[in-house]
């Protein structure tokens, strides 16, 4: 009987063999979140003295950088499932001969998802370990951010791929860059989402790296509760939902 | 022998070439070069600033009006930055328009010039709409504020004219990606964008004082908060010319050896 | 007698079009047979179908004797597939892309090194084996292609279009590891609109057109049932026709005159007795191209 790990396992394999050659990439993708950690917390931290946080005050690089964090980890998949997603589907058309093995589409979207969050993982953990070496972790519940990271990568690769299942060509990846943005400076990551008005907080709520943020940061300071399961059940949300209609989609476009 | 010095109808003819062909481009604008920019400047301006305690230190009225300007230019380095990785070499190497160029009277370096120019102005332009919602924003700030977009624009350029130079060079995208995140990221974060540099490691003021950007921001917020000084700011924009000059220069041979081999 | 595939009223329906329409195959194990038929025909439509990757809109089908609808996995975990287009991983080398592709069959590493070699034996890239995909040539494509199909030693391979768009020294060579092919016993099934080709390399084959199956039988069966033994080719001036009453099925084209009798030389004494001299004249054997034409009353390949 033929066991479905191996074809995740050989669509990881793949991304392993080409960025073996291109690794500096991945290299350079982590280094993005640390600029930004550098470029503002440093310097605002001389005219911000603490921020308010869970009913704590908190010195300001230490409130941003886990904020960082979680932007790393999705910075980390969502590169390749969305522009390289697309390249496989639609200019090498590799999975249309994937699929002619015993490989299943399903296996397809798991496999890219995997890779995705192991370079998530990969770079959410190396900045977490930089964290650590400034002092800005707070609390031992911090090595909880790696699986968090994970989750943070499953859920923007499910989102990522699902997008990707609508674009039409190369420049609608423009609305990519633009709602990466979006979500990197809008998801409470440089303040506290109290700053926002209330309407404007109810729709952060519906938007996955928010979630991510408030999760890696509960964690970092040592203020995980009750509301961080409720973050936690978000992400699993979006990642389960997503990632089924992009399975569906992908199915329905590539079983023609 | 022809001329290698740009002839100014010429290079406007490029300028137009590229006018025409900007559906696209328009589409990249609107959503990197406005509507991005605009969230950024709009969100971290009111966010973060409703968190900064000591405003005078910024030496400005509040954190929007130091950030707004900050985040123009540096928009405006990324743009013209990204502008010269994947378009320009496709532009140079697998489309034809530049072919066709250096095939009417026009020459190889009025076809790289125009390039430039026509980054120049694209970018100026989308900074006026950024600059429009800017003061929207903070309120009329004197007539100094309308030259930021010429500053933006000049930026674009330097920063375009620098990544030609590596991009003319190359006939594959390998490293540009790197260039992306490891070059025109840090211009954009570390050049006083979102505080003054004295306040970052000593390295990097050092070494950001060297690019364009800096110089960009450092005229444009002056202008916009009304404080600019003729020599200061003119030294500064020397500093962008110079940048946009030794590009070109830079850039020559590349595009030489591309269009007329 | 053992059968490959078994196809009972095949039908694949995109919305209101009918690109293949009921029809019946039987393949047995260790033949080549040919789809043969003109652009549009449906030929794609049923490999795609046969290969696991396309549900049939009704009929049944079943593939090394499993059910194609139950048992796609199994199925593939059998077959060999040869795209229309070469759906090569550009971005590995060609010996990446053996190693990867025998992954997704479940082979373990040393088994998937082993294969590879062996194939690029076979293909006769071994001395490209580090080039990547995308810097070689339409013919090498091909042969990696069908070494990559065939790294998980499969006991059908589908081929589709194998030699479309390829010189005719590169279709000769990729000909030849086809017949190695049939040498060794795997059942195959390919699809052309190279009569040629089918005549070269097929057992069976049937005649497709319209998503309906035309003729079937073996490449000299159908020429014996459908056509004579030989054809006159005529060229004409401009203002010659040909109006007798000819003792002669006749096909009037484009550009040339055909006749079909059984004795091409006879025919053309024929049409000089009655005054006609053609500007050229050329007696051949009927070919598959003649079947084609005889059943739809059009060219194959225009
Ligand atoms: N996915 C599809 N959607 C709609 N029509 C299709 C699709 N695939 C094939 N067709 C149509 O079905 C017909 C048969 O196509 P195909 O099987 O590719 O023929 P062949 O391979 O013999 O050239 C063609 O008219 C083609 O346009
Ligand atoms: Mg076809």
């Amino acid at each position: 009987m033929i066991t479905n790990t191996f074809a995740v396992r050989a669509i990881v394999e793949r991304n392993i063999i080409f960025f073996r050659r291109d690794w500096v990439i991945l290299v350079a993708g982590f280094f993005e979140p640390i600029f930004w950690l550098i470029g503002i917390s440093a310097g605002l931290s001389t005219i911000i003295d603490d921020i308010e946080f869970g009913g704590e005050l908190v010195e300001y690089t230490a409130f941003v950088a886990p904020g960082l964090i979680a932007v790393s980890a999705m910075n980390g998949a969502a590169f390749d499932a969305t522009f390289n997603f697309y390249f496989k589907l639609k200019q090498l058309k590799i999975f249309d001969s994937i699929i002619t093995t015993p490989v299943t589409i399903t296996n397809v979207v798991i496999g890219e998802a995997v890779w995705s969050v192991l370079r998530s993982t990969a770079y959410a953990t190396s900045f977490l370990i930089l964290t650590v070496l400034f002092g800005l972790v707070a609390s031992p519940w911090a090595i909880l951010i790696i699986p968090v990271s994970a989750l943070i990568g499953f859920s923007i690769s499910a989102i990522g791929i699902f997008a990707t299942t609508f674009v039409r060509n190369w420049h609608d990846f423009d609305y990519f860059s633009l709602a990466l943005q979006v979500l990197f400076i809008g998801s409470a990551t440089f303040y506290p989402i109290t700053v926002y008005p209330s309407w404007v907080q109810v729709v952060v709520q519906f938007t996955p790296l928010y979630h991510g943020v408030a999760l890696c940061r509960s964690l970092a300071l040592g203020t995980a509760g009750l509301a961080d399961v409720g973050h936690l059940l978000v992400l699993v949300g979006f990642t389960a939902f997503f990632g089924w209609r992009a399975n569906r989609r992908l199915e329905k476009s590539l079983l023609a | 022998m022809t001329s290698v010095s740009p002839r100014p109808s010429s290079v406007w003819h490029v300028v137009e070439h590229h006018a025409v062909q900007t559906r696209r481009t328009l589409q990249t604008v609107l959503l990197s070069g406005f509507l991005s920019p605009v969230f950024t400047m709009l969100a971290l301006g009111w966010g973060i600033g409703s968190q900064v305690d000591d405003v005078s230190s910024l030496g400005t009225p509040d954190y929007l009006h130091f950030v707004g300007p900050g985040v123009m230019i540096g928009t405006a380095t990324l743009q013209g930055g990204f502008s010269s990785l994947w378009q320009a070499l496709a532009a140079l190497r697998w489309e034809g328009m530049y072919k066709n160029v250096v095939r009417s009277p026009a020459t190889f370096t009025d076809a790289m010039t125009g390039r430039l120019v026509w980054m120049g102005i694209l970018n100026a332009l989308s900074s006026v709409a950024f600059l429009t919602v800017l003061l929207i924003a903070i309120g009329w700030s004197g007539f100094g504020a309308l030259l930021t977009p010429f500053i933006a624009g000049l930026t674009a350029m330097s920063a375009a004219a620098g990544v030609l130079a590596f991009t003319s060079r190359k006939e594959s995208g390998d490293g540009f990606s790197v260039v992306a995140r490891l070059v025109l990221t840090p211009l954009f974060v570390f050049s006083g964008t979102f505080s003054s540099i004295d306040t970052l490691p000593s390295a990097i003021a050092t070494v950001i004082k060297f690019f364009p950007t800096y110089h960009g921001i450092e005229v444009a917020r002056d202008l916009i908060n009304e404080r600019a000084e003729l020599v200061p700011s003119l030294l500064h924009v020397a500093v962008i010319l110079a940048w946009i000059a030794v590009g070109w220069a830079l850039s020559f041979g590349g595009f030489r050896k591309a269009l007329t081999s | 007698m053992d059968l490959a595939v078994t196809a009972h009223e095949l039908t694949k329906r995109f919305d209101d079009f009918v690109a293949v329409n009921g029809i019946d195959l039987e393949i047995r194990s260790g033949e080549t047979f040919a789809l043969l038929g003109p652009n549009g025909a449906g030929k794609t439509s049923t490999m795609r179908m046969v290969s696991t990757v396309s549900p049939p809109t009704s009929g049944a089908l079943t593939i090394l004797g499993m059910d194609a609808a139950t048992h796609g996995r199994e199925i593939r975990g059998r077959l060999g597939v040869i795209p229309q287009e070469d759906q090569l991983d550009a971005d590995l080398t060609v010996y990446e892309n053996l190693t990867t592709y025998a992954r997704y069959f479940g082979q373990s590493w040393s088994e998937a090194k082993q294969n590879a070699t062996e194939l690029l034996e076979f293909a006769q890239l071994t001395d490209r084996a580090d080039t990547r995909v995308e810097t070689m040539s339409g013919g090498m494509r091909r042969r990696l292609t069908i070494a990559r199909a065939l790294v998980n030693t499969p006991d059908l391979v589908l081929l589709d279009e194998p030699t479309t768009g390829l010189d005719p020294q590169a279709r000769q060579l990729l000909w030849d590891r086809l017949y190695e092919l049939k040498e060794r016993g795997v059942t195959q099934l390919l699809t052309t609109h190279y009569m040629d080709e089918a005549e070269q390399l097929a057992d069976r084959l049937v005649i497709m057109d319209g998503g309906e199956i035309v003729a079937s039988g073996t490449p000299s069966s159908l020429i014996a049932e459908s056509t004579t033994a030989e054809v006159l080719e005529l060229r004409l001036a401009d203002d010659q026709t040909l109006s007798h009453d000819l003792p002669f099925r006749t096909e009037v084209l484009r550009n040339r005159v055909l006749i079909y009798a059984d004795d091409g030389a006879a025919a053309l004494r024929h049409i000089r007795d009655l005054g006609v001299e053609p500007n050229s004249s050329l007696i051949r054997r009927s070919t598959l191209e003649d079947v084609f034409l005889a059943r739809t009353g059009r060219q194959l390949v225009d």
